[in-house]
């Protein structure tokens, strides 16, 4: 008997050990995951705070001169000015375009529903490659000249189903008999929807609407394709500097951009929160 | 009819039929914002825009590859040319090839990161969800600019490399394969994640005590009961990696530069460079094709796992 017992400690302490160990490589790998993710990003924000005229990391002296050089730069003003105008438009259309479209995929009970969500939701799906090609092609046989509109519709296009998707999640939230309620005390259907039904639709809105802008802003796939020789676009010209005139001004550019998009990160999180983003 | 309500509506029709509202039968189902118009018709500006705009232009593409050239018939001729050709297989061969080592690595990397994340106190799930999205959220040039940086000769990665005294001179990363390897994962490992923190926070959180309880080891425990429970998750997480890695231009572009060719970076030329729209549409359809069934493979594989070993072995 006590032969058993201590069996049974030896085992217990074997199965610590053991554990102990799934812990460490569980731990260990995650810490390696989390500095990959974050490596790039570091490394940019880094490099951009240099007071040397090439890429430097880690930095050798601290300097915002490269920020305060960006103003200086006609071309990239210009690019940021028209990034930020396309971007705007086509998530200013993406949104009432996909608002509206939420309401029939969620409250909807007719046939063909299913289908409907899939086309809607199928831009994500596409690699945006194949559809920068796909429009190309369409818009020259259409016989239309690149141009911003062009480029603001082909961003429509992919960036309408995040609009469609947070929106969906959050009216699905909302229950419908608050606006009957609305309507019965004498509020008219546009009351309702201005008081009743989009302060609840607000936080996916603002979240879809987020996404969609950063995705516009961000895209230089399907501009490659679409922007024509004219339309620089911000991430076309930082391609292009990266490959023709490297110097510390593209780590100042790409900080700014990757703030811009913290900025988004705060903003979805402050309207729904990150723990549900990653549900939708 | 469509002035049909439902149950829950009878209350408050009630109530504005006591107050004497004239309108009342029509208050209710019907009132609602979402149900004056028929509802179908919300979704008609999204789905007539996308039509023209989305579908269309695919369809135009599909044509495009099987036209003759000057005539106006059909050819099968663009796809004969492709896939006869040695160095196309080549680059579909190298594409297929990059896309499955990076979705190996993600899922290596993003299932201990996921699983973690499901056993943390919320601040630090915010911490995971954070450094998951920013990059995820950041541009890829930005993200790839980031690595021309990491991989360069007198880059961070070739300086950790010498003071480890792993190597005397500098490795080439920076234009290589290698490189691009392991730029594409980090590129590509929050898609990974997503998918597999979905999964294991579905699962029933009391299932691994249990197995523990009955004499397993921790090891054991995930290895039989939480992996096999959240291998739907990691099928739907590698599928995605595995479309947008094979598809993905940016990244191969700028850390490969041009010493290799993929076959996004194929239909670029085609269509940018050497302007044969034609070829450049068919590499396109053939890496849908290839994408699509690699979707289709790995859905069919899940349905398979959720609903057949256990129910359906023997006449499966």
């Amino acid at each position: 008997m006590p032969e058993r017992s201590f069996e049974d400690h030896g085992a217990r302490v074997r199965a610590r050990l053991g554990d102990a160990g799934f812990w460490i490589a569980i731990w260990g790998i995650s810490a390696i995951a989390l500095v990959y993710l974050l490596l790039p990003t570091l490394i940019i924000v880094g490099a951009s705070v240099t007071s040397t005229d090439f890429i430097a990391f880690p930095p050798e002296g601290l300097s915002l001169r490269w920020f305060t050089k960006l103003w200086s730069l006609e071309s990239v003003r210009l690019a940021a000015a028209r990034s930020l105008g396309v971007a705007l438009a086509a998530t200013a259309i993406a949104v009432v375009l996909g608002v509206a479209a939420a309401f029939p995929l969620v409250r909807g009970r007719f046939a063909g529903r299913e289908v409907l969500n899939t086309l809607l939701m199928s831009p994500l799906v596409l690699p945006s490659l194949v559809y920068g090609l796909a429009a190309l092609i369409f818009v020259s046989a259409l016989g239309l000249q690149l141009s911003i509109g062009v480029l603001v519709l082909s961003h429509v296009a992919i960036i309408v189903p995040y609009v469609i998707r947070t929106t969906a999640a959050s009216l699905a939230l909302l229950d419908p008999q608050l606006e009957d309620a609305a309507r019965s005390l004498g509020a008219n259907v546009w009351r309702t929807f201005l008081h009743v039904v989009l302060p609840n639709l607000l936080p996916g809105i603002v979240t879809g609407a987020a996404f969609a802008f950063i995705s516009s802003f961000d895209n230089l796939t399907v501009s490659l394709f679409l922007a024509g020789p004219r339309v620089e676009t911000l991430p076309i010209r930082l391609f292009s500097m990266i490959e023709f005139d490297l110097d510390p001004s593209v780590a100042a550019i790409s900080t700014v951009l990757v703030l811009i998009t913290l900025a988004v990160v705060i903003v979805a999180h402050r309207a729904v929160g990150l723990t549900r983003i990653v549900r939708l | 009819m469509d002035q049909s309500l439902e149950p829950g509506d009878q209350g408050l029709n009630g109530v504005a039929a006591t107050a004497g509202v004239a309108r009342s039968a029509r208050v209710g189902h019907r009132g609602r914002v979402t149900s004056r118009l028929r509802l179908w018709q919300l979704a008609l500006p999204a789905t007539l825009f996308l039509s023209v705009y989305f579908f269309a232009p695919l369809l135009m593409l599909f044509w495009w590859s099987v036209r003759a050239p000057e005539g106006r018939g059909l050819t099968l001729g663009n796809f004969g040319t492709l896939l006869s050709d040695p160095f196309f297989f080549q680059t579909l061969g190298l594409s297929l090839r990059l896309s499955f080592e990076v979705t190996a690595v993600t899922l290596f990397l993003g299932f201990p990161l996921a699983y973690l994340y499901t056993k943390v106190g919320s601040s630090l799930r915010l911490v995971i969800l954070f450094v998951t999205l920013l990059p995820l959220l950041t541009s890829a040039v930005v993200r790839s600019f980031g690595w021309i940086v990491l991989l360069g000769k007198q880059g961070l990665v070739n300086q950790g490399l010498m003071s480890l005294g792993l190597t005397d001179s500098p490795v080439r990363l920076l234009f290589s394969l290698d490189g691009v390897r392991v730029a594409l994962a980090q590129v590509q490992l929050p898609f990974m994640l997503l998918p597999l923190i979905n999964a294991l926070e579905q699962l029933d959180p009391s299932l691994e005590p249990a197995a523990v309880s009955l004499g397993a080891s921790r090891f054991q425990a995930v290895l039989r009961v939480t992996l096999p429970l959240a291998m739907p998750g990691m099928i739907a997480g590698a599928i995605l990696n595995f479309a947008l890695t094979i598809s993905a231009f940016i990244t191969p572009a700028m850390v490969g530069g041009g010493s290799f060719i993929v076959m996004p970076t194929l239909v670029y030329q085609s269509a940018i460079i050497t302007l044969q729209w034609p070829r450049a549409a068919t590499t396109a359809l053939i890496l849908l094709v290839v994408a699509m069934a690699v979707v289709w493979t790995g859905a069919a594989v899940t349905r398979r796992w959720q609903y057949g070993p256990r129910q359906g072995g023997a006449n499966a």
